[in-house]
Formats: structure tokens, C-alpha cells, sequence
């Protein structure tokens, strides 16, 4: 009985010391040293997407550029909104980092289940935007639209269809934009996913869809839909969208890339945020980097913190405009 | 057949079988665990795949993913906790099994029944990839429904003894799908301002409530100390299958394989609605039906069978319209994307060689977890011989780290112990609680693409008869609720005689 | 120690054999509906407040849980009414023994689990996991030192492999 006693005990001083390591602190204690721990990179947002593997591949050069290994890692749920929240947990130069994007701060606090999101743009100090990745309008092949003028000309006798992936967003906003300044009705149909989406158009459940470029590629490719327009003000051509006329050729200004910033806990120091921004800047820079970009078809961004606020307003506007 | 021979040298490779046997070890531990989730464990060894090329990084993934549709019959079959939710059916006639001593023979079938299905649909992939593919481009978002409105049919069959208690339990899981964000019009649905319930109650943590913790709360029935299974007849186990056995589960498995492929093309269904659909099949074709939730070898087969039968399927849209079938594809899409490989109409003609070296490569996959498996189960069925005083608690940890790795929150593990007490009362008042998993499986699809078939037709209801498929599945419905209803009416006569 | 242990066995066991005398005979059926019946009409009353509507279309968001909710109601009804019937007409109900030493246990071992949850939001998940771990074996009555050295190492094991070999993230 002795031995059982004497068991408990040991494992209650082992508790105790365990308890004493549970509660550590991550605050750092010198700016000038930071960073002096590895640093957690959390993407809220599918693993295999497109930020997720950005993030990843953007790691491995955490040591050369930091000095400390970078950890990529996911945090799922609500869109992204519930890894955003448990970030607020953070103090200022705290070793995490997080993405966030117009979803989080443009769309998800002016839409239904707002009383649910409990942080603001202003809960964090962006850093840089990873990516802009240019949205592209799909139709089905068979309608041969491929460009505004033939979409409008299409839309006077018909309700329009459109998939995009989520009733809520980038995709249903700009959408809806579109429409409301070529003047054409429109249906949206949300699905579970962009694929799906780009999968109801090729089957022709629907008419148009909304997707990243790289989405849209495979089935672009195959000759089952065709681009209609980009939304940007440039357009755009490579060896899958040739000569695709953008929303922007056609005067149309409410339309906004979809971007992934890297943020910190607010009150982090300027000197901290610029030398991240440095180091991945430099990131970007790296051949492989480049490789992976053109691969998903997504732009680099050498967006400033202003460049950055200033998107968030005007998906904002447009948010609120289209709701 | 060139491109059959060139995928062929990509595959016989070294690294790929060491990988491939490397994934298949992680899938069925994270398979068996209560809580470690197939997805889980994709997404925990993707980063290691970034720098592996395409057929490397696909054997692993592969690896994962079928063993860990095996391996959630392990813990289902032994300790009364699927480990996977597709693995739940398996448990309704896998736990008798080991009740009566005979755990060795129940695991024996699922690891016969789970290379058979995916030695099925990794065949079907390979020869039959184009015109599965043509015939999943028919089916749509009304197809879609139907099929999900055919598997709430299983609910009669799930419901033990009372038909009423089975279709209020199901209604009960179906009401639960619904909280979160509603997909159709964006809004929210009781999620009390709770940001954690935002996107819903991932069926992993319910299943750990429903089964696995109640299971704990229901240790108070007796006094367990150190009571164990008893050894010996562990040991003395006959796990020779009688000639009889071999020849009943011969055309279960046949008909599981069929139904696994059907669902796994089509997207969001995936292995669990698989294999509930399967084992109501399998009874309704048995001679034996009366032995199905008390220890039928049929009934383990079907459902094994069907879950390993989807991950070919599923594989089939991913690889020739670039569709993730579910969330576990979703992310090997990701690993295509990263080799520079798009998924799309025209990989097979851009790639031909990695597309055949994966095909070929599944069905290896398959053969390695069979041998994997065959020493495994020796190894995971030493865990019936702990005492249960022992295992509890473990199997307590387990859980727990598991629903919180799920989305890192304790929330989730609140939200598990709700559902074990939940389940604890309604099996105290004689309720099954696998029609509310059923509901839960099913509920967000049958919704979804019920609303979103509406959205398309403007608000027609034709929609629902604008196709074959369609017409064919509203008469197995209609058939199916017939005679759920007349046998209902036969037991009340009997019931009335008495 | 062990003459205090074995006192506290004799008292737990006399409060176990008086509680175990408590038996209740309960119609299953009666009380499993009205259960759902209380949870139907409480998820009906809450569906304005927690389902807002933006559309007037046919079809909407709360036509799926209303519809559920519904069934809810008017099966457990249907199970009620069967069940009065039947004791009305003087036949045998379904009717199954509920044991009360059964379940306070139960309550016991659930208190135990939310305990093992508190202690995850102050601790790490090793500490928590050894707490509960040695509370559930005394429950179980274990008084086997090997089963306390066991489920100690078991906790350490499980917390290693999930973080450093699976890299699961633990509390």
C-alpha cells in the first residue's frame, strides 16, 4: 500500500511540473534578437488549397531567411473565421502568424452569423499579401459566349445561372457585382466547392461559374467551357486563357482579386513586421517560389499595408452594395 | 497497352512500394484510433509528400487512404467503438462476433472483404475509368438528392425493433445536420453565436460521442474490474471460415463492391453511405437475415467491401474531371496540382504513364494492406485481453486527443461529451443511435442538393423526374417504402395475435 | 493506508447495496417520447430566433429543420399514444428496470470526463490524462500498483506519439 502511496505521489509532482510547462509564455523578450523560437505560419483554410501549399513551400525557406525553422499549419473551421478568433489569444510579436483574406474581414462580418465573428481587420497588423489570384468567368461551351457583350447580349432573354462555391463568397459577390452593372438577372446556385461548381457548368446543369484560374484550367483545356472574362483590369493570356477580355476593358470597377495576407497579433513591433515582410519578399523571389505560382496560376503581390486596408474597404463597399 | 507498360516501370520503383507500405501502416493506425481520422492523417504527412514526385507521393497518399478505410473496423469490431464512421455499420455485427469469443474471424472477414473491394475498384479505375466517368457526368444535383433520399430508406433497417423510435432517432440526426451555415442561402442555424458551430458538428466528433464515450458511461451497468475477454478462447480461436460461410458472403461482397463504386462517384456521399446502404442490401438478400446485429459474417463483409469499394470510385472523377469524391481526395488533389499535374479531362492524354502507374498502383496498394493487415490484427487483437478497467481509460484518452485534433478545440470535446450523454439516455430508453449517425451522414446532402435542385429549376418540382436515373430511383423508393410498410403491418398482426 | 482504503471500500459498498434496493420499473416507450417531445417543441420554439429569414421563397432555410423537427413531434406522439392505448386497454407496455446505483454511477464516470475536460483547459493533456486515468482505476476499484504504472505510462505514451510521431497537436 506503501508502494501505491508513494506512486500517487510521484505522479502528482510529475502533474505539477507538466502543469508548469502547459503555461508558458510566448511573448518574446528582445525585438532585436526576433526572432529567437520557430515561428508557426497558420493557414485557416483546406489543406491542398492554394494558400496551404504557398505556405508550405514558403516554410522551407524560413531558416535561411529568419534564421528560425517557419512551421506551416492548418487550423480549420468556419471558413477560417474560427482560426482567426483563437488567434486573438496571441500578445503582440508573438511567434504566430496567420492568413486572412476579404473573407474573413470583408464579407464574413456584413453577412448573416456576423454576431458570430468576434475579431476585426483592426485585431491584426498585416504584413504582406502572399498572392493575388485573378477570378475567371467560365461558360458552358456549347453557348459559345466568350466575352461581356456576348454574355449581355445572352442575358436579355435569359436568367442567367451562375455556380460559384459558397453563397457567401468572393465568387457570389463579384458575380453579383457583374450583373447588377451589365444590368442582367442572374440565379446564383452555390455548391460545395469550386470544383463542383466548375463541375455543374461543364455539365451544363448551369451556365456560368465562377473559379480561380487554376480551377477552371483542366475543363478549359478539354474544350468543355470557355472563358468569358477575367476580373482584372488587365487581360489576361497564357497558353490556357488565350486573350481573355477583363471586366476592366468594359468600365467595370466592383470586381477585387482574391489575396491571402500575412498578419500578425496587433501592437507587433514595425521593426518585427518588416523584417518578416523582408524575408518573404525575398521568399517570393526564389525559383521554385516562381514555379509553384505560375503552376496555380496565382500572381506575387508587392502590395504595401496601405495597398492592403484599401482592398479590404472596397470588397467591403462591394460586400455591402451586393448584399 | 504502351501506356500500360511505361506506367508499369514508373511504378516498380523501390521507394514507391517502401512509401506505399510506409502509408498503409500510418492509415490503419490512424483508422483504428477513435478520433484519428483518415483526413487527419493526409493532412498531418502531406508536407512530407512536397518533396516526393508524383507516383511516390501518390502511393503514399493511396496507402493512407484505403488502410485507414480498413482500419476503422478494427477498434469497431473489437471494442465497440468504430473508429472511422463508415466502420459503424461493421461494428453492428463485428462486436457480437468478439462477444462470442470469435474477434479473430470478424477481423478475418473485414481484411478479406476490404482488399476485395478495393481490388474491385481499383480494376474498375483502371478498365472502366472512361465510362464510369461519362455515366457520373450524368447524374446531377436531382440525381444527387434522390440517391441521398433512397440511403434515409436504410433508417427502417437500422431502427432495431421499432420502426417509430428508428424514425424519430433518424429525424433527430437529420435536424442536427442542419446547425451551422446553411450552404443555400448563407444564413445561420442555431448556432447560439457560437463561432465554433459555424461550420457545423464535424461527424467524426458525434461519432466519438455517440459510440465511443457512451460506450464509457454504459461501463456502469456492471462491475468491471478487471474483467477481461476470455483468454483462452482467445487463443483457441477457430478462424477458419466453414465452406457455408465462404459461400454466403460470396455474393453480399459482389453487390457491396457494385454499390461502393456507385457511391464513391458520386461527390459528398463517400464510404459511410456506402456502407450503410450495403449491409441493408446484404440483409434484404440474405437466407439469414435474422442473424444481421448479432454476429453475421454477411453482414461484416457487406459493409467492408463497400467502404474499401468507394476509394477507387472516388478516384475516378478526381483523375478525369478534376471532382474530389470527399474531403481525403480533396487534399490528394492538392498533391496533383503541387507535381504540376491538373486534373481535368486531359490528364490521362498529358500524362498517361503516372496516370497508369497510379491506377496499377492501387491495386498493389490493396495487396500490401492485405499483407499488412493479416500481421496487424494478430498485434490489435491482443487490446480484447486488457482489462477492461484498463482499456477504459485509455480508450477515454484516445478519444479525447482525437476529437480535439480534429479542429484543436475543446469545444469539440464538449460537443462529444454532449452526444455521449445524449446516446447514453436514448439507448437506456431502448432508441438505436445509428439512425442518428444516418442522419447526420446524410442530412447536409439530402438538403443541400434537394434546394439547390429547386434553385435550378426555378422552383419546378419536375426536376425530379427530368431523368432516367432519376424515374429509376423514385421506384426503388417507392417500392422500398412499400414494403418497409407492409412488413410493418405483418408484425403488428403477429404482434395483435399474440 | 490500507485499513483506511478498505473503510472507504465498506462505506461505498453499503451505500452501493442500500442504492442498489432502489430499483424503478419505467415504461420506456412513455418516457423516451416525452423526452422528444420536450426537445421537438423546444427546437421549434427556438427556430425564429435562431434561423433568420432574408428570402420569401418556398423553400428556405427553415423548412428543412422545421420539417425534422416535426417529424420529431409527431412520431414521439404516435409512440405515446400507442403505448396509453395500450395501457388502456389493459395490455403489456415495454417496460425495463432502471437501476439507481447503475446511475449515479454513470453520473460519477460523467463527472470524471467533464473533470478530464476542465483540466485540459488549465493543463497539458499528459497531466490531465494521469489525473483521470488514476481516478478512473480507483473507480474501477483497481488496487493493482501495476494498473496505476500502466495507465501513467499509457497517458506519457499516447501524448508522445500523438505529438512527436503522428505530430497531432495536443492541448
Amino acid at each position: 500500500m506503501k508502494k501505491l502511496f508513494s506512486i500517487l505521489l510521484m505522479s502528482m509532482i510529475l502533474c505539477s511540473t507538466l502543469f508548469a510547462n502547459g503555461s508558458k509564455e510566448t511573448a518574446s523578450s528582445s525585438l532585436d534578437t526576433w526572432p529567437q523560437e520557430p515561428i508557426t505560419v497558420i493557414c485557416p483554410w483546406a489543406v491542398g488549397g492554394v494558400a496551404d501549399l504557398v505556405n508550405r513551400k514558403a516554410a522551407v525557406y524560413g531558416q535561411e531567411l529568419l534564421g528560425q525553422p517557419v512551421l506551416a499549419t492548418n487550423e480549420l473551421g468556419a471558413g477560417g473565421n474560427v482560426a482567426l478568433t483563437n488567434f486573438l489569444k496571441n500578445k503582440a510579436n508573438a511567434y504566430n502568424l496567420i492568413f486572412g483574406g476579404e473573407g474573413a474581414f470583408s464579407i464574413a462580418p456584413n453577412v448573416d452569423g456576423k454576431e458570430a465573428i468576434m475579431f476585426t481587420y483592426d485585431d491584426y497588423v498585416p504584413v504582406m499579401n502572399m498572392y493575388s489570384a485573378t477570378f475567371v468567368m467560365t461558360a458552358d461551351a456549347k453557348l459559345n459566349i466568350t466575352n461581356l457583350d456576348e454574355l449581355k447580349a445572352y442575358g436579355k432573354d435569359h436568367k442567367c445561372k451562375v455556380a460559384v462555391n459558397g453563397i457567401a463568397g468572393s465568387e457570389a459577390f463579384i458575380a453579383k457585382a457583374l450583373f447588377k452593372e451589365l444590368g442582367i438577372e442572374l440565379t446564383l446556385v452555390s455548391y460545395n466547392g469550386a470544383n463542383l461548381a466548375l463541375n455543374a457548368v461543364s455539365k451544363g446543369e448551369t451556365e456560368f461559374a465562377l473559379s480561380h484560374q487554376s480551377q477552371a484550367k483542366g475543363a478549359v483545356e478539354a474544350g468543355i467551357i470557355t472563358p468569358v472574362t477575367v476580373f482584372s483590369d488587365k487581360a489576361v493570356s497564357n497558353e490556357v486563357f488565350k486573350d481573355v477580355k477583363p471586366v476592366g476593358d468594359y468600365g467595370i470597377t466592383s470586381f477585387f482579386p482574391n489575396t491571402c495576407f500575412l498578419l500578425a497579433r496587433k501592437g507587433t513591433s514595425p521593426e518585427v513586421i518588416s523584417k518578416i515582410r523582408n524575408a518573404y519578399l525575398e521568399i517570393m523571389q526564389k525559383e521554385d517560389m516562381k514555379k509553384l505560382f505560375s503552376q496555380l496560376m496565382i500572381e506575387p503581390s508587392t502590395w504595401t499595408a496601405e495597398d492592403m486596408n484599401n482592398h479590404i474597404a472596397h470588397v467591403t463597399q462591394i460586400v455591402k452594395d451586393n448584399n | 497497352m504502351d501506356l500500360f507498360m511505361q506506367g508499369s516501370s514508373l511504378l516498380f520503383n523501390v521507394p514507391n512500394f517502401l512509401y506505399m507500405n510506409l502509408g498503409l501502416f500510418l492509415g490503419v493506425i490512424f483508422g483504428a484510433i477513435p478520433g484519428l481520422t483518415v483526413i487527419l492523417c493526409i493532412v498531418l504527412f502531406l508536407p512530407f509528400t512536397y518533396t516526393l514526385g508524383a507516383v511516390e507521393s501518390f502511393m503514399f497518399l493511396l496507402g493512407i487512404y484505403c488502410a485507414g478505410s480498413y482500419g476503422g473496423s478494427i477498434s469497431a469490431i473489437l471494442i465497440k467503438t468504430p473508429g472511422t464512421p463508415h466502420a459503424a455499420a461493421t461494428m453492428l455485427d463485428g462486436y457480437p462476433l468478439t462477444q462470442k469469443g470469435q474477434s479473430m474471424k470478424a477481423l478475418k472477414m473485414a481484411l478479406n472483404a476490404s482488399t476485395f473491394g478495393g481490388i474491385f475498384s481499383a480494376v474498375v479505375l483502371l478498365f472502366f475509368a472512361p465510362q464510369v466517368a461519362k455515366f457520373a457526368q450524368m447524374m446531377g444535383t436531382p440525381e444527387y438528392f434522390l440517391v441521398c433520399a433512397f440511403g434515409l430508406t436504410i433508417i427502417a433497417g437500422v431502427s432495431g425493433n421499432n420502426l417509430i423510435k428508428g424514425i424519430i432517432a433518424g429525424a433527430f440526426g437529420l435536424f442536427i445536420s442542419t446547425i451551422g451555415i446553411d450552404a443555400m442561402s448563407g444564413g445561420t442555424r442555431f448556432i447560439f453565436n457560437n463561432i465554433n458551430l459555424y461550420s457545423g458538428i464535424a461527424l467524426v466528433i458525434s461519432l466519438i460521442g455517440l459510440f465511443a464515450l457512451s460506450e464509457v458511461l454504459a461501463k456502469s451497468e456492471k462491475d468491471v474490474v478487471d474483467t477481461t475477454v476470455n483468454k483462452e478462447a482467445l487463443n483457441k480461436q477457430n478462424c477458419k471460415f466453414t465452406k457455408e460461410e465462404k459461400k454466403s458472403v460470396r455474393r453480399p461482397m459482389i453487390v457491396s463492391a457494385i454499390i461502393g463504386v456507385i457511391i464513391g462517384i458520386i461527390p459528398g456521399t463517400g464510404a459511410s453511405m456506402a456502407s450503410f446502404f450495403s449491409y441493408d442490401r446484404a440483409r434484404a438478400m440474405s437466407k439469414h437475415p435474422e442473424e444481421f446485429g448479432k454476429g453475421s459474417l454477411e453482414g461484416i463483409s457487406a459493409c467492408e467491401t463497400a467502404n474499401n469499394a468507394v476509394t477507387g470510385a472516388t478516384l475516378i472523377p478526381l483523375l478525369t474531371m478534376g471532382i474530389p469524391g470527399d474531403g481525403s481526395v480533396a487534399i490528394m488533389l492538392g498533391a496533383l496540382m503541387i507535381n504540376g499535374l491538373t486534373p481535368g479531362p486531359n490528364l490521362f492524354s498529358e500524362h498517361g504513364p503516372i496516370m497508369y502507374a497510379i491506377m496499377i498502383g492501387l491495386i498493389f496498394v490493396n495487396l500490401f494492406m492485405y499483407l499488412q493487415g493479416k500481421v496487424l490484427t494478430r498485434w490489435f487483437a491482443k487490446v480484447i485481453s486488457v482489462p477492461v478497467g484498463l482499456l477504459t481509460p485509455i480508450i477515454v484518452m484516445f478519444c479525447f486527443a482525437g476529437a480535439f485534433s480534429v479542429n484543436s478545440s475543446l469545444f469539440d470535446i464538449k460537443i462529444t461529451l454532449v452526444f455521449a450523454v445524449i446516446a447514453y439516455i436514448m439507448s437506456k430508453f431502448g432508441f438505436s443511435t445509428i439512425p442518428v449517425l444516418l442522419g447526420l451522414v446524410l442530412g447536409t446532402l439530402t438538403e443541400e442538393n434537394f434546394r439547390r435542385s429547386l434553385v435550378l429549376s426555378d422552383g419546378k418540382w419536375d426536376i425530379f423526374v427530368s431523368s432516367p436515373i432519376c424515374i429509376v430511383f423514385l421506384f426503388l423508393i417507392t417500392i422500398t417504402l412499400i414494403l418497409i410498410i407492409r412488413s410493418q403491418i405483418k408484425t403488428n398482426i403477429i404482434k395483435g395475435t399474440k | 493506508m490500507k485499513k483506511f482504503l478498505d473503510s472507504v471500500d465498506l462505506l461505498i459498498d453499503n451505500t452501493g447495496t442500500k442504492l442498489e434496493r432502489h430499483n424503478m420499473n419505467v415504461p420506456i416507450n412513455i418516457v423516451g417520447a416525452i423526452l422528444f417531445i420536450i426537445i421537438a417543441i423546444v427546437g421549434l420554439s427556438l427556430v425564429p430566433s435562431q434561423i433568420k429569414l432574408n428570402t420569401s421563397s418556398a423553400i428556405t432555410a427553415r423548412t428543412f429543420p422545421l420539417l425534422m423537427l416535426r417529424i420529431v413531434l409527431i412520431f414521439s406522439v404516435v409512440l405515446l399514444l400507442k403505448d396509453i392505448i395500450a395501457i388502456i386497454r389493459k395490455k403489456d407496455i415495454e417496460m425495463k428496470e432502471i437501476n439507481l446505483l447503475v446511475e449515479i454511477r454513470a453520473l460519477i464516470i460523467l463527472a470524471m470526463l467533464i473533470l478530464f475536460l476542465v483540466l485540459l483547459h488549465f493543463s497539458s493533456f499528459i497531466a490531465s490524462s494521469i489525473v483521470f486515468g488514476i481516478l478512473m482505476l480507483f473507480y474501477f476499484r483497481s488496487r493493482k500498483l501495476s494498473s496505476y504504472i500502466i495507465i501513467c505510462s499509457s497517458a506519457i505514451i499516447i501524448g508522445f506519439l500523438f505529438q512527436y510521431v503522428l505530430k497531432v497537436r495536443l492541448p
